[in-house]
């Protein structure tokens, strides 16, 4: 336990190093935030009832600013951490640590997530309340099963990157992977446009895929759509079958491991 | 300490054959490796680049799952004991590295100890002699990414022995330094050595690290063994020949004595080739003295480099 609290502490530490790219992520965020709502604006004054999928304005609103301050969190466009050491070999030194591999990359993770919720969540969300009308949490619980759901879905997308990052083994190339990873996200986690807005039957089934736990699942919390213990439930389950698919993907490349560069 | 019998480590490599057709060749990386090393041994391991050394020191630490064979270190099965040995032993890959890159040095090492559950004053003990033996005083508070190699590969170096590891693996670790770090990593390991009594296998290419510490010497090449044994038997049993260098007074022909022969003139200096078992280097030089007038003399033995350097070409038995 210690151990994880200090890997995190100092993934944490390694992130306010660049602090540069900090501060121009941070000025895109909120760019593509104000963009992004008034993409979400244009729609909603079109349809006929004024909302889309059961958002009304104000939802529609949290939910563009919340997906901008989350993106960075929960790592909505991949990571590549793992994937590079892959490649060069660096993979390794980290093998030959007395520890479990997964759970050395989950505790920088959760360093890495917190980082971000301090260095990019809060400013794009503050901005999108001064600016527009962001419906919130009405009671005090429902902000504690927010935060719980965002703890959730870092976890969950940590699997989902984990499992992505450890394909390079056998693929040996990046890219493919990531414009993969993107690609799924883009569609199924509710970056792009939220679940809800798809037709019924597809955001049903969106809804139990692990894309959707890494982002929308939170911000359903948050927004109060569908049961809030189901929606936790699930991602629960999500994250436990993601980092189970991790071991045993790990455990199929360490027998495969061919480490680049002698 | 370290058992290996009958260690093999195959990969398949594709090859193209045809527009979409790939055939599958089973290449040998190591090939059929037996060995073991006592407690408290130096052992040198060495090979061209691609003979099978990294390959063997990753099945050994428990990173590579060998195809073939057994191998125990302090009585662990690597692969199947890998957390388990991980913490009783030390790894440097020389152009690896297990420091944080944008951290400073210092905050790695403060995290080994709680990675190996290092008593906090044992840490600071060993982290002390560390800092005092390798020099480190001026660079702890320096992120890694700003340290030059040399800093660098000594902080690598106290990385793997905070944990007081009972094994040592040194893949390259001189890799690419200068003459005086090189001198230090020298320095420290055979300092460890003797202080402490660490078994270490250190892979190489640098042979002044293998005359410097290593008494024993294991020499791979296409995944086989070819050599184990003292560095010095390592000359007598594949350079059988010493050089007799004699300084005539007056330059004249060839000599011609029994049991050498001439290789080489150079005005008044010639260079004989004899069998160090089959001709006594003294009676040799009573031999040519008697028939020549000499000035000087030396008896050449071949350089560690040239018989390895034959051994890698395969033009030794």
């Amino acid at each position: 336990m210690r151990l994880f609290w200090e890997l995190a502490r100092r993934e944490f530490r390694r992130y306010t190093t660049y602090r540069a790219a900090t501060a121009a992520g941070l000025f895109t965020n909120t760019v593509f935030g104000f963009l992004r709502g008034a993409v979400m604006i244009a729609a909603l004054r079109a349809s006929s009832q004024g909302s889309i999928g059961g958002y009304n304005m104000s939802e529609a609103m949290s939910y563009t600013w919340l997906t901008q301050s989350m993106l960075m969190v929960v790592a909505v466009w991949g990571w590549n951490d793992i994937a590079l050491r892959v490649l060069n070999g660096d993979i390794a030194t980290d093998l030959a640590r007395p520890v479990h591999f997964q759970m050395w990359w989950l505790a920088r993770d959760f360093g890495r997530a917190w980082y971000q919720v301090l260095a990019r969540g809060i400013v794009p969300v503050v901005t999108g309340l001064l600016v527009f009308d962001l419906a919130l949490p009405a009671s005090w619980w429902r902000w504690f099963a927010f935060a719980l759901s965002v703890v959730l879905a870092v976890a969950a997308s940590f699997g989902l990157r984990f499992v992505m990052n450890l394909l390079v083994f056998w693929t040996m190339d990046w890219r493919g992977l990531s414009s993969t990873h993107n690609a799924l996200m883009s569609v199924f986690s509710g970056m792009v446009l939220p679940v809800a807005f798809f037709p019924h039957w597809m955001a049903v089934s969106f809804r139990s895929l692990p894309w959707y736990q890494a982002l929308q699942a939170p911000i359903d919390v948050f927004l109060g759509k569908g049961s809030l213990v189901q929606v936790l439930m699930i991602q629960f389950v999500w994250v436990f079958a993601m980092l189970a698919v991790g071991q045993a993907l790990l455990v199929a490349a360490q027998r495969r491991l061919v480490v680049q560069g002698g | 300490m370290i058992e290996v019998r009958g260690l093999r480590k195959t990969f398949n490599v594709y090859r193209k054959i045809g527009r979409f057709r790939r055939e599958r060749v089973t290449a040998a990386a190591v090939d059929d490796v037996s060995f073991a090393v006592g407690a408290g041994e130096i052992v040198g391991y060495v090979g061209p680049n691609g003979a099978g050394k990294s390959t063997t020191v990753k099945m050994l630490t428990g990173i590579l799952v060998p195809s073939e064979g057994s191998l125990t270190v302090a009585g662990l099965v690597p692969t199947q004991q890998r957390v388990e040995l991980a913490r009783r032993i030390g790894v440097v890959f020389g152009q690896r590295s297990q420091l944080w890159w944008d951290l400073p040095l210092r905050e790695s090492f403060d995290l080994l100890r709680h990675l190996y559950r290092v008593d906090s004053r044992v840490h600071r003990e060993q982290l002390d002699e560390c800092v005092e033996r390798l020099e480190l005083q001026g660079f702890l508070t320096t992120p890694v990414r700003q340290l030059s190699l040399g800093q660098r590969m000594r902080g690598e170096l106290a990385a793997a022995l905070l944990h007081r590891p009972e094994v040592l693996f040194l893949d390259e670790p001189t890799i690419g330094l200068d003459i005086v770090s090189r001198a230090k990593v020298r320095d420290f390991l055979a300092a460890l050595h003797r202080d402490r009594g660490v078994t270490v296998m250190l892979t190489t290419h640098d042979l002044g690290d293998i005359e410097h510490l290593c008494r024993r010497l294991l020499i791979i090449d296409q995944g086989r063994v070819i050599y184990d044994g003292a560095l010095a038997a390592l000359r007598d049993q594949f350079e059988p020949f010493r050089t007799l260098v004699v300084d005539l007074v007056v330059s004249g022909p060839a000599i011609s004595v029994e049991g050498a022969e001439v290789v080489k003139i150079d005005g008044p200096r010639q260079w004989l080739r004899f069998h160090r078992e089959h001709t006594n280097a003294a009676d040799l030089v009573a031999r040519v003295a008697a028939h020549v007038e000499l000035n000087d003399l030396t008896i050449e033995e071949p350089g560690i480099e040239d018989v390895i350097t034959r051994i890698y070409r395969g033009e030794t038995a």
